[in-house]
């Protein structure tokens, strides 16, 4: 005889075998996955961008009749795109293990880590290279000899000055760019990590 | 989230809550990511509980909508990434947990159905009233009892002479 869906039901879990609860730590395995590769494929899209870029900018300073300036810039946008390929590499080289939490908070500080370490760069790095390229665009003209023209302790604070202003735009332009590709996915996975944090205080 | 809250407010309906989380899921990743989200949501809006009905109809309410929410992000992202599952006509291929045969199969019917009367006919076998049925899913009471037959009636024809 044909059993009901009732009964069926009620007998199939009259037996605790069928209720098996999970315990609630380190469940967390698909939504991470997903934000993680989100992050990882929104950085190679970001990285690659580069590419034309550095063709782009080399090409439009050729067209300006500022070769070298060009081929310098190109090659100062490749740089930086290897460089990031390699910091990169090294996110993607830290594998899901069978700690979630451990692997989120773990990939959470690379992150961080590697902004910390761009900010530096571009703080720094922008002024020492940009430096060269405005010597590039503006020598043998009026403006350079002008430069050349001014007393030592002017030449320094225009130099200076423009250093604290490259450096000001290289890291803002980073953290404007950074928020905009970056934020919401950073602030779900700290959403996740809190959420876990929590979930492990009931074990 | 407290153990304290975790033992008095989630363990005694743990049940409840891995039958709803085993409906709308076909894997055992799936299933405890929805186990785990659910849990969460317990916990974060333990507030909002105002105890006008039962503590089990709140927590069968957030298991439904939990699941509902991660099964249509679920189908989001499979659409975007064109990866849609496959789907058996076979009921004896999907992944199930159960050990006893009947109870998959049944399982395996549930998960064909639409998800409204997936939750429908969920909380009618734990044996919801209909009054709170209609409360939970927020449906009018005079028509559970219509879609309840109508539901019954589709299962028995998926499980067609399978369970005996």
């Amino acid at each position: 005889m044909e059993r009901s869906i009732e009964n069926i039901w009620k007998e199939g879990f009259e037996s605790d075998d069928n209720i098996q609860i999970p315990v609630v730590q380190d469940l967390y395995r698909k939504k991470p996955k997903l934000i993680i590769e989100r992050i990882k494929s929104s950085s190679r899209i970001d990285n690659i961008s580069l590419v034309p870029m550095a063709v782009i900018l080399a090409g439009v300073f050729i067209f300006m009749e500022k070769p070298v300036l060009g081929i310098y810039v190109g090659i100062l946008i490749l740089l930086l795109f290897l460089l990031n390929r390699r910091k990169l590499k090294q996110l993607e080289d830290l594998k899901l293990s069978a700690n979630t939490y451990l692997y989120l908070t773990n990939y959470y500080s690379k992150i961080k880590g590697l902004q910390k370490y761009y900010t530096i760069l571009l703080g720094i790095g922008l002024p020492v290279l940009i430096l060269p390229g405005y010597y590039l665009y503006f020598r043998e003209t009026l403006v350079l000899s002008t430069f050349d023209g001014m007393m030592l302790q002017y030449q320094i604070l225009v130099v200076t000055i423009l250093s604290i202003v490259l450096s000001a735009i290289g890291v803002l332009s980073y953290r404007i760019s950074t928020h905009l590709i970056y934020s919401k996915l950073l602030t779900r996975l700290e959403e996740i990590i809190k959420d876990m944090e929590e979930l492990m205080k009931a074990n | 989230m407290s153990k304290d809250f975790y033992k008095q407010f989630i363990l005694p309906y743990a049940g409840i809550i891995v039958k709803i989380c085993r409906a709308y899921t076909d894997s055992e990743e799936d299933f405890q990511d929805y186990y785990q989200e659910t849990c969460l949501q317990l916990w974060k809006s333990r507030n909002n509980f105002k105890g006008n009905s039962k503590w089990s109809t709140w927590v069968y309410r957030i298991s439904l909508n939990v699941s509902l929410s991660l099964l249509r992000k679920d189908k989001k992202i499979n659409k975007n990434s064109n990866e849609l599952p496959e789907i058996s006509g076979d009921l004896h291929s999907e992944e199930n947990p159960f050990n006893s045969e009947s109870l998959k199969l049944l399982y395996s019917a549930i998960k064909k159905l639409s998800e409204a009367d997936r939750a429908i006919i969920l909380l009618y076998l734990e044996e919801n009233s209909y009054r709170e049925i209609a409360e939970i899913t927020g449906l009018s009471s005079n028509n559970i009892g219509v879609k309840i037959t109508r539901i019954k009636k589709k299962l028995k024809e998926l499980l067609d002479g399978k369970i005996y």
